[in-house]
């Protein structure tokens, strides 16, 4: 990326926004659980995963490998970070909506 | 610690396999059916990690279809603009073919070949098994037969019901909308000028109603006509009509004379309909309180028209039904014999047919499949000396997507070319069959005269074309769009031995090749050995130089035993007096003339069985000189001689067979036989022992035979037999003359040699014999092709290492030994892989050549050492000029 953080999308948002509700025990699991409860959205496995995977490749998340667990079967949990660039994402994202919606809470604010 | 239930378990663990991300879900899943299982119990977490689990597969199901969809996408339409890019690739297809005149010309060669094969086998299976009959709405008629728990041979569905099953059946049948029955009824039919012997059915009243017939005219059989006993009245074929009356209409109203007696003409049959097969009059079939009785006598066959919304199964459940009630109400006829519901293609045509087609459309597609492979090779090699190209294309940017496709379109046009070759391919063979069938034949066998090149042939031949051509390419378009770029590119196209998987994937082809060869010859050479063996084996007796003439009698000119006796004897008597004539003599029915009686025998001095448990022989009455004349040996006793006459003592000729049966170990001279189910219930004496002969090589070969002398028991089917000094077909005009001079009112059925009937009779069989032989031997070429093409390769890629090896000391001998050997290894490798289907296919040709050949170790022995001998020959080429590699060039070219 040349001209700053990556556009993200709202799934892509929400993700972000889950993994630094969690802090430090941002694995798939609490992830998804987190979702779940505050933006109630039920997302498919496979679409938290890959989002987490696109995250991943374009640098605004970063993973790391736990110990392995024996109630998973043996493997590891992945736990994930958002970097200064995924910050940096989200604060722009939200200040397109902010900028947006200047002028229109009227329409926005619940009544 | 809870683990999810195994089995999801492993099908997590395989989607998991397939996605980027499985190894994660599976630690997640695993995790969360931990927490539900704490949380809500085990019951609750296993439904819930299934559930998971199928999500899973459905993941991994719709990321496969995306994947390939998108790929056919890239692969199909390249560009913006999808036909004009399409056009202009077959444009550069069509000019690469033509720099590689010799490649392209030896692929469009063979596939054209094994397409030809197919397209004419698949032209017979399509005409003679998928839809022989063209009648209304075939598929809702039905053929319903008596099955007999004794029957050995295959279930003949034809002339298997007694009337007073069919009556019951049809009465408590509710599948059927309409069952029809008909029986053999051969005329001799007079009207317009000569007499002539044509074959008609008696049928019911419901036959024509049953297959969804109108008339060309007048009106067709019906109750009126069969309820109180037969009617004289008649419908006549299309073919008839034309011919014998040249389509007068007025015919409908007059009569005409059948057997003797005035007919009625009611009907004639629509234009093209001859169904039985061969069928040019039908008359009404008795359906008179008496006929309708007769329940242990079976010779009617039966048709149904399924009722709407039935189903065969339906009807064929509810006539088991009807079968076990008929069988308990009548328990003497019945015992023994249940109906069974055919669809009615798979009742018409002759049993086995299906099967040897079958056979011969298998060994079409393994032709075409050893083809496939040496196309395959050839690709090969033209995509190995096209990789400098190729990987210059991928070099300037072009994706491997748009490589493969063009290599594609490039097969696609090689098929395209190919397709019209091999139809003209199956249109000549499929005259060349069509005309080694005997006309007399030709009426019986349904769909042989549709046999042609149609659109459903086109398009059949078409796909496959594609298919094969797409199929045979794929792999060698995928290993030549993915040549390592640099090194091609550096090494500036020379040559080293070829790359390692090519080259195991060409040697493979090439073992696959003799692998498959060796079934699709051990069937070449059963149906060739079992055809030999019907037209030249042994008969029993000499065929050679005896002519024969057929004409069955009828009650209106020769009503009694006497005026039939005087009738034989006066044609014996002009017959022997005709010049070149050795000897004459009349018998009932001739060996391997398709027709056949048989007697039930009752044994002097042993109980009687009872009707139907009796032992049987084939019988015929046969004059004084039949022995000589068909110079069957007697091996005991006497010949039948001027002194059994009508009123001597009843005696009788029996085969070695039925001596042997009857009295295993004993003579049979002086022994005395009843035929219980005859007029004349006397005792009769066994005057002598005949050899076993030939009787049909189908269904009777050296059976029980019985002959009673003519004069003792004359009937109305005479069949003259001569034997000529000479030529025996010079005598068929003389036979006719003297026929009309004795009584010009009875027609020749017909007048040939023994040689001709025996051919007639086993035609279908030779025929099949030569197909497989034209597999076979195009099996054995393309394979020797493919073994030859892959040595030269091997060669001409080795010229380099085989210069080295000279120059190191290696003789010429030497050189050509190694080539050779790699050659047999091959070869060898190939077949013992072919024997083992070539073993396991024996005994399904067993059964399909009528257990006529038996099969025997030499005939493998030959096939393997043909087969490993061709190998060797067709190497000694590539393995001379391999020899003949000047070292000092070989190095100099490098």
């Amino acid at each position: 990326m040349t001209d700053g953080p990556a556009y993200i999308g709202e799934l892509e948002q929400l993700v972000l926004l889950a993994i630094l509700q969690c802090g430090d025990d941002a694995y798939t699991v609490s992830i998804r659980h987190v979702l779940a409860d505050r933006s109630h959205r039920r997302l498919a496995r496979g679409a938290l995963y890959t989002s987490l995977e696109r995250l991943e490749a374009k640098r605004l998340v970063s993973s790391r490998l736990g110990e392995p667990l024996a109630v998973r079967g043996g493997r590891a949990r992945r736990y994930f970070t958002v970097t200064a660039d995924g910050l940096e994402a989200l604060r722009k994202a939200r200040q397109a909506v902010d900028n947006l919606s200047r002028g229109l809470e009227g329409l926005l604010e619940k009544p | 610690m809870t683990t999810p239930p195994r089995l999801p378990a492993r099908i997590v663990g395989w989607a998991a396999a397939r996605l980027s991300w499985g190894e994660t879900a599976c630690g997640d899943l695993a995790e969360e059916h931990a927490l539900l299982t704490a949380r809500r119990g085990r019951t609750w977490s296993a439904a819930w990690y299934w559930g998971q689990a199928a999500l899973l597969v459905a993941t991994v199901v719709g990321q496969f279809v995306i994947h390939a969809s998108s790929a056919a996408r890239t692969v199909l339409f390249i560009g913006d603009r999808p036909m004009t890019t399409l056009v202009k690739e077959i444009r550069v297809a069509a000019r690469t073919l033509r720099r590689y005149p010799l490649i392209t010309a030896a692929i469009v060669l063979t596939l054209a070949l094994g397409l030809g094969v197919n397209a004419a086998a698949f032209s017979m299976l399509d005409a003679l098994v998928l839809r022989p009959f063209s009648l209304p709405e075939v598929d809702r008629l039905a053929v319903v037969s008596e099955w007999s728990e004794d029957n050995s041979s295959p279930h003949d569905p034809e002339e298997s019901v007694s009337p007073a099953n069919f009556t019951d059946w049809r009465q408590q049948s509710r599948g059927f909308e309409s069952l029809a029955a008909f029986g053999w009824w051969q005329v001799n039919f007079s009207g317009g000028d000569q007499p002539e012997r044509v074959l008609g059915f008696r049928v019911s009243a419901d036959f024509f109603r049953t297959l969804k017939l109108a008339p060309r005219l007048g009106r067709f059989i019906d109750e009126t006509d069969t309820t109180n006993g037969p009617r004289k009245v008649v419908v006549i074929g299309f073919g008839v009509w034309q011919r014998r009356f040249a389509a007068r209409p007025d015919i409908v109203g007059q009569n005409v004379k059948i057997d003797g007696e005035f007919y009625d003409v009611i009907g004639i049959a629509p234009e093209g309909f001859d169904f039985p097969s061969g069928s040019a009059v039908w008359g009404p079939l008795d359906a008179g309180p008496e006929a309708l009785r007769e329940r242990n006598n079976r010779y009617l066959t039966v048709i149904g028209r399924l009722a709407d919304g039935r189903s065969r199964a339906d009807a064929s459940a509810e006539m088991n039904v009807i079968g076990d009630r008929l069988r308990r109400e009548h328990p003497q006829d019945n015992e023994r014999h249940s109906p069974l519901v055919q669809s009615f293609t798979a009742g018409m045509i002759d049993p086995g047919m299906d099967q040897i087609l079958g056979m011969i459309q298998l060994g079409a597609i393994l032709v075409l499949v050893i083809g496939g492979a040496n196309i395959a090779n050839l690709l090969l090699a033209r995509g190995w000396d096209r990789r400098r190209e190729i990987a210059l294309r991928l070099a300037i940017g072009a994706g491997r997507a748009r490589l493969l496709r063009q290599l594609l379109i490039e097969s696609a046009v090689l098929a395209a070319i190919a397709v019209p070759v091999s139809l003209a391919f199956a249109w000549g063979s499929i005259r060349i069959l069509k005309s080694a069938m005997p006309a007399r034949i030709l009426p019986f066998v349904p769909g042989w005269a549709d046999m042609d090149i149609d659109g459903r042939l086109l398009l059949v031949i078409s796909a496959t074309a594609l298919l094969a051509s797409v199929l045979f390419s794929i792999f060698p378009a995928l290993q030549a769009s993915r040549p390592n770029v640099v090194n091609t590119l550096r090494e500036g196209g020379r040559s080293v031995a070829g790359n390692r998987s090519g080259r195991v994937v060409r040697s493979a082809l090439v073992v696959g090749q003799m692998a498959v060869a060796v079934p699709l010859l051990v069937a070449t050479g059963f149906t060739g050995s079992a055809a030999r063996q019907f037209a030249l084996g042994p008969q029993g007796y000499d065929p050679e130089g005896i002519i024969t003439m057929r004409t069955v009698l009828v009650d209106a000119t020769h009503p009694d035993a006497d005026a039939r006796r005087r009738f034989a004897e006066q044609l014996i008597d002009g017959a022997a007096r005709l010049p070149g004539v050795e000897s004459a003599a009349t018998t009932t029915f001739l060996p391997s003339d398709g027709s056949n009686a048989t007697r039930e025998l009752v044994v002097d001095g042993r109980p009687d069985a009872g009707q139907g448990r009796r032992p049987t022989a084939a019988y015929r009455a046969v004059s004084s000189r039949y022995f000589d004349t068909m110079r069957l040996p007697l091996l005991e006793g006497r010949a039948f001689g001027t002194g059994d006459t009508a009123d001597s003592m009843p005696v009788a000729i029996v085969s070695q067979a039925l001596a042997n049966r009857l009295w295993p170990g004993e003579s049979a001279l002086g022994r005395r036989l009843q035929l219980p189910t005859t007029d004349d219930t006397r005792w009769i004496t066994i005057v002598g022992v005949a050899g076993n002969i030939i009787d049909d090589w189908f269904s009777r070969r050296n059976g029980p035979m019985l002959y009673v002398p003519m004069p003792q028991r004359p009937t109305y089917l005479v069949n003259l037999v001569l034997r000529s000094g000479g030529d025996p077909t010079t005598l068929s005009g003389e036979v006719r003359s003297l026929l009309t001079s004795i009584d010009p009112s009875q027609p020749p059925i017909y007048i040939m040699t023994m040689k001709g009937m025996l051919h007639e009779r086993t035609v279908g069989l030779q025929m099949i014999g030569a197909m497989m032989g034209v597999l076979g031997a195009l099996a054995v070429v393309l394979a020797a092709i493919g073994l030859y093409s892959l040595m030269a390769y091997h060669v001409s890629q080795r010229r380099h290492e085989i210069g080295v090896r000279m120059a190191l000391g290696a003789s010429q001998g030497t050189v050509v030994r190694q080539t050779v050997w790699r050659a047999w290894w091959l070869a060898s490798v190939g077949i013992v892989i072919g024997l083992v289907p070539a073993y396991l296919l024996t005994g399904v040709l067993r059964g399909i050549l009528f257990n006529v050949v038996s099969i025997q170790p030499g005939h493998f022995g030959a096939i393997v050492l043909g087969l490993v001998g061709i190998a060797i020959v067709a190497s000694l080429i590539p393995a001379r000029q391999a020899s003949k590699v000047d070292p000092a060039v070989a190095l100099r070219s490098e």
